[in-house]
């Protein structure tokens, strides 16, 4: 498919995506459920950054997730700032915690940095599980007041639903972006052949740091956005489980690909909800489903479509 | 004459073997060096530690009078010596084009922030990598490739591609590490013609290379090596008749039976 076809594709389904809730008005449990898929859209691009781009797995992400939300929390209730400098100050902290945790993570490979991000996160959580003073601990931050922008307030989950999606459109914008500039091909380049690509000029170290930075970034606008949604947040759902989640809802809606994290998320979110009354079974089916996915999809939903589209093309194969 | 590239008693030791010891080598600016010697004689070995990838166990690497020895070999490239890999590296799941523009934009200065946004100088910065990409593949005859993804190529035109992409670095020193494997008798009476074409550019050129008719056709001068030791260096008429070499490549003339 040649660039600019694929942009126009983009933008009917943002299009679709803009009036979409239009119809889900009347529906206070759907739209809920849309948006919080959008909120994990975003967090599962955040993601796509780490994977996509150099191949990593991260299980820890759901650390930057939980700073992004508890510093919107406290900037925008203890500091008394608007919540749209506060959450974009929420992904800078986010990424300067990327940095920080990027600078020994980046120098080791494999399973080795795979454990580093699980500790990053733990570290995370029991921060915010033990600092009382700052986070309140166990019983968390409550009345989380909602986004205002001079006259809009963001109280309803039919005006939130373009909260995030605007937060969507700006997280693609950065995805497409980085794909078409010299950081993106450098850090394909290393994501297949670091050597080669260190060979060819490419700093691993700098272009590890900036992916990290940039995945943090919107990891931290994704807590951000979760945070002034549910209105309160405590430790508990910032657990390993979470950076599981998201790392599952990349790898099912295919990594390294546009429209893998938008389905992967989605997918999930409304897959999970639809056993729910399956109660505590459904993780039986659930990891049933994801087992099979990554065996009979191993580019994901995304990469299923996308042969069976070159199929429909060419019929004979 | 001016000396480019020097070793000083370069030693690598894997485990308790010695792949390359006390190797010296002097390449003069401008001149083609083959490096030939049978299987295992630690040619590429020698390319790596240059190039930066393995770092040396005793010894030193010199770049005219800079001592780059264990340096990183993003810094190396950067400095002026660039490569091609004897297993064809390609990066996989980028265009010929955009393999070829990763290593063009090596002193590309645009910050990352202005990268995304798209600012006017970072798309003149992009159109510049892009066109001096083109260059560097038109230079190899592969400028109506550019958008095959690479892995797609066939083998001679990736190593092509390789080589377009070492030059893209604008090196003052290229390595080429069996350029011509995998090649057909035409490809690599191309490639022979493009190697001499990249010296007249006032490239040094150091190859590792075991197309002996190739290697005594192109080179100025030629080391030998054998079991990591260097046992005969020379032009290719004085290597042709040096009787090290012959044993190195056949054996002594004793017959055991």
């Amino acid at each position: 498919m040649n660039p600019r076809k694929k942009i126009l594709i983009v933008f009917l389904l943002l299009a679709a995506a803009a009036v979409l809730p239009v119809f889900f008005k009347s529906s206070r449990y759907y739209l809920n459920l849309l948006n919080l898929a959008g909120i994990f859209i975003i967090f599962t691009y955040s993601l796509n950054f780490i994977h996509g781009y150099l191949g990593l797995i991260s299980i820890g992400q759901a650390g930057f997730f939980a700073i992004g939300a508890y510093v919107t929390a406290g900037l925008t209730m203890a500091v008394g700032l608007n919540y749209f400098p506060a959450l974009f100050l929420a992904g800078v902290a986010s990424t300067l915690a990327g940095m920080v945790i990027g600078f020994p993570a980046t120098r080791i490979s494999g399973h080795y940095f795979v454990l580093i991000t699980l500790g990053f996160g733990e570290i995370v959580r029991l921060v915010i599980l033990n600092w009382k003073e700052v986070t309140n601990g166990t019983n968390g931050v409550n009345n989380i007041p909602p986004p205002r922008l001079g006259p809009w307030v963001f109280d309803s989950r039919f005006s939130y639903y373009y909260l995030v999606l605007f937060v969507i459109v700006l997280t693609l914008l950065v995805t497409m972006s980085l794909r078409r500039s010299k950081y993106g091909r450098s850090m394909l380049a290393l994501k297949v052949g670091e050597l080669a690509a260190m060979a060819m000029g490419v700093n691993p170290l700098s272009h590890k740091l900036i992916n990290f930075g940039l995945s943090a970034f919107f990891a931290g606008l994704a807590g951000g956005l979760y945070a002034s949604y549910v209105g309160s947040i405590s430790p508990e759902p910032f657990s390993v489980n979470l950076s599981v989640d998201v790392l599952t809802m990349l790898l099912v809606g295919g990594s390294g690909t546009i429209a893998g994290p938008v389905i992967g998320a989605t997918f999930l979110v409304f897959l999970k909800e639809g056993l729910r009354f399956m109660k505590e079974y459904y993780m039986i089916l659930y990891g049933a489903g994801i087992v099979l996915v990554m065996i009979f999809m191993p580019y994901g939903i995304a990469g299923l479509i996308d042969r069976l589209a070159v199929r429909l093309r060419y019929p004979s194969g | 004459m001016t000396l480019l590239l020097c070793t000083e008693k370069l030693s690598i030791k894997f485990g308790g073997l010695f792949a390359v010891s006390e190797v010296d080598l002097q390449v003069n600016q401008g001149e083609i060096r083959g490096l030939i010697g049978p299987n295992g004689a630690g040619k590429t070995t020698i390319l790596n530690v240059i190039s930066g990838i393995y770092q040396p166990t005793q010894g030193s690497v010199f770049f005219g009078s800079k001592d780059i020895t264990g340096r990183s070999p993003h810094v190396i490239t950067r400095l002026g010596i660039a490569r091609t890999f004897q297993n064809i590296q390609v990066f996989e799941g980028l265009s010929v084009l955009e393999n070829v523009m990763v290593a063009r934009q090596i002193r590309a200065s645009v910050d990352f922030v202005s990268t995304l946004l798209k600012t006017p100088k970072a798309r003149k910065e992009e159109a510049d990598i892009m066109d001096g990409a083109v260059k560097n593949l038109t230079f190899v005859d592969l400028a109506d490739k550019r958008d095959m993804e690479a892995v797609n190529l066939a083998q001679g035109q990736k190593r092509l591609m390789e080589m377009a992409r070492a030059l893209a670095t604008e090196p003052k020193i290229l390595l080429l590490d069996e350029p011509s494997a995998g090649m057909n008798e035409s490809e690599t009476l191309h490639l022979v013609g493009l190697i001499r074409q990249i010296r007249d550019r006032g490239v040094t050129i150091v190859l590792v290379e075991h197309n002996m008719r190739l290697v005594m056709n192109l080179c100025d001068q030629i080391s030998v090596f054998d079991f990591g030791i260097k046992i005969a260096e020379g032009t290719p008429k004085e290597i042709q008749n040096d009787p090290k070499v012959t044993e190195a490549y056949l054996g002594t003339g004793n017959v055991y039976a």
